[in-house]
């Protein structure tokens, strides 16, 4: 029902709305995340003006845009992260699955659990390799017994293909580990309590070249069980990996007379990256962007 | 033939000569060395102290150190039944009640403050004012003391007694371990609560796996620090009733009901007595180095204490 009326690209009331109906691999055409009119603010400070997109299951979409374009911002919007600063205020419509996460009934310990996130610095706790991976499941009580969470340290970190690597030294630190290991723990460690959407923050800015490829082959691996959600500075990485692209700017805003944040357009990547309809994505993604 | 020009260059001889004129930074140079200076001073006369203690104290220490730890108080210095027992008892004492007290209390207060707490206006004024409690005078806790904990409350605390004291000291302290938990606990990177956030974790579950296990070792640094800054005050100690003279009981380390009773002795206090006393019998100046020695290794063995813990805490967050 949703192929044969696609919700992609609302803000653009152009013939590209026609190719949206392509078939997307791997889709189901379900959507995860509806977003109507999403303005976020820091204060008096807004930082992202209504922005409206919809995000698809089993897809990877990709959020690019220089910095301070509030990409980073809006992907924190989807598991409520952006909760922890005490400034934050989100206003419009933001959907996951039709449930507005928003709404005050809404836990957002359950909404975080749901929709997990890959940080831009790889942030493994101090523990152990195996604590960081049980330690999800043991905060949601998903494991009864010992063996139970054996099992799911291991799916995870296979997953993840970290297991052969690791498999050996459970026990040790995981500072120990380099740094892409380190962020594909931290992928095992959000796959490990079994999320419907995992948000990578430039999971791959901290990464060599080596590592980058590793996590790109994961993101492509997984995403047959997982809806991807991907804050990215480098064009490429988007082009090779997503669906779909959203090209956020940050232009002056004329009310508050501050830099804010602009979703100029979101479409199927191939679109965006070879006839995008705006030409400011096209000044980006050309690399004339002034 | 481009390249050996360039070598041959003016321009190139003089910057050659301009990096190989290494003039003398003669203002950092003297900047350095006044900062050594500071250094040396601070440590010399540290050094100082402890020489002339320890050389004042050489006598009882090494002619009888066992009969004084375990002799009391007595009139006249001569007595070789002369010694600390009863002031190491109440110290040790008025430290348990700091370690219960003070403890519990400060580090809850501080993890409210860092994270529960909004960053307001008055959550700034309460900061605020407890930096300024930190800087007042101990005699100013040592009236609060007799004021709420031996007149007011002489029932539960037994009036002038260990117990009141060993408050008085936990109130003493109290803003300091404030300070220093929060500082422990502002340093948790970001980075591992928005972690365990994003797997679903509660707040408290936050709280309790990782903010907690990593700000350890700062919380205990500076907590037994601030204790032992607060066992080595006299001045509260005097106005909640450390007795003066002779003190007739002479309670062990683990008799409870001395907590309570109304008469008790501190290090700091036997010191500012044998002190005193020294004008009228000379030999109680060799029984003050000598207490003055005790202390210092009491403090020394807390501080120990915190370094291990420090150090153990630390190899357990990786």
């Amino acid at each position: 029902m949703e192929q044969a009326e696609p919700e992609a690209s609302p803000r653009l009331g152009l013939d590209i709305d026609r190719t949206m109906q392509a078939a997307v691999p791997n889709s189901t055409g379900d959507t995860v995340f509806e977003v109507e009119d999403l303005n976020v603010y820091y204060g008096d400070f807004r930082a992202v003006q209504d922005a409206t997109f919809t995000v698809y299951e089993h897809e990877i979409t990709a959020m690019i845009g220089p910095s301070g374009c509030g990409k980073t911002t809006v992907l924190r919007c989807f598991n409520r992260m952006n909760d922890l600063i005490p400034t934050a205020r989100v206003e419009g419509r933001l959907d996951f699955r039709k449930v507005p996460i928003y709404d005050p009934r809404v836990d957002p310990v359950e909404v975080r659990r749901r929709i997990g996130m890959v940080f831009q610095k790889p942030n493994p706790f101090p523990k152990s390799i195996y604590d960081n991976i049980a330690f999800g499941p043991r905060v949601c009580g998903m494991a009864k017994k010992k063996s139970d969470l054996d099992d799911i340290v291991e799916q995870s970190l296979n997953r993840a293909a970290l297991w052969d690597e690791v498999k050996d030294r459970l026990k040790d630190s995981a500072l120990g580990l380099s740094g892409g290991q380190q962020q594909r723990l931290c992928i095992a460690r959000a796959i490990a309590v079994d999320p419907d959407v995992l948000l990578m923050d430039e999971p791959c800015s901290a990464l060599d070249p080596i590592a980058t490829a590793r996590i790109e082959d994961l993101m492509q691996e997984i995403k047959n069980d997982y809806t991807i959600v991907i804050v990215t500075h480098n064009m490429q990485q988007a082009a090779r990996i997503s669906n779909r692209t959203a090209f956020f700017t940050a232009q002056l805003d004329s009310i508050t007379d501050q830099r804010c944040g602009l979703l100029v357009e979101y479409d199927r990547t191939e679109t965006i990256f070879s006839n995008p309809s705006d030409e400011r994505t096209e000044n980006y993604v050309t690399g004339r962007f002034g | 033939m481009a390249k050996a020009r360039l070598i041959g260059d003016r321009t190139n001889k003089m910057m050659v000569q301009a990096m190989e004129r290494r003039a003398a930074d003669v203002r950092g140079r003297v900047f350095q060395i006044t900062l050594l200076v500071t250094l040396l001073i601070s440590l010399f006369i540290l050094g100082v102290l402890i020489v002339d203690v320890v050389v004042d104290a050489w006598g009882v220490l090494t002619g009888r150190p066992s009969g004084f730890l375990t002799g009391t108080m007595r009139s006249l210095s001569g007595d070789p039944k002369l010694g600390v027992h009863q002031a190491l008892v109440g110290t040790f004492w008025i430290a348990v009640f700091v370690a219960v007290f003070a403890f519990p209390i400060g580090i809850g207060a501080a993890i409210w403050l860092e994270e529960y707490a909004l960053k307001n206006r008055f959550t700034r004024f309460i900061e605020l004012n407890i930096r300024n409690l930190a800087g007042v005078p101990s005699i100013v806790y040592g009236l609060l003391g007799l004021f709420l904990f031996v007149k007011s409350l002489g029932g539960l605390t037994g009036g002038k007694s260990i117990a009141s004291a060993g408050i008085t000291l936990a109130i003493l302290v109290l803003p300091i371990v404030i300070i220093t938990a929060q500082e422990a606990i502002r340093a948790v990177p970001q980075g591992l609560k928005e972690g365990a956030y994003g797997v679903g974790a509660t707040k408290w579950t936050m709280i309790r796996s990782q903010v907690l296990p990593y700000a350890a070792p700062g919380i205990f640094t500076g907590t037994l620090l601030s204790m032992s800054r607060g066992i080595g005050e006299a001045a509260p100690l005097l106005l909640v009733g450390a007795v003066s003279g002779r003190l007739g009981s002479n309670p062990g380390f683990f008799d409870f009901s001395a907590i309570n009773a109304e008469a008790f002795m501190a290090m700091p206090v036997i010191i500012v007595e044998w002190v005193q006393n020294s004008g009228r019998d000379p030999g109680f100046a060799e029984a003050a180095a000598a207490a003055i020695v005790v202390l210092l290794v009491f403090v020394i063995l807390m501080n120990a204490a915190a370094i291990f813990l420090r150090n153990h805490f630390e190899k357990k967050r990786g």
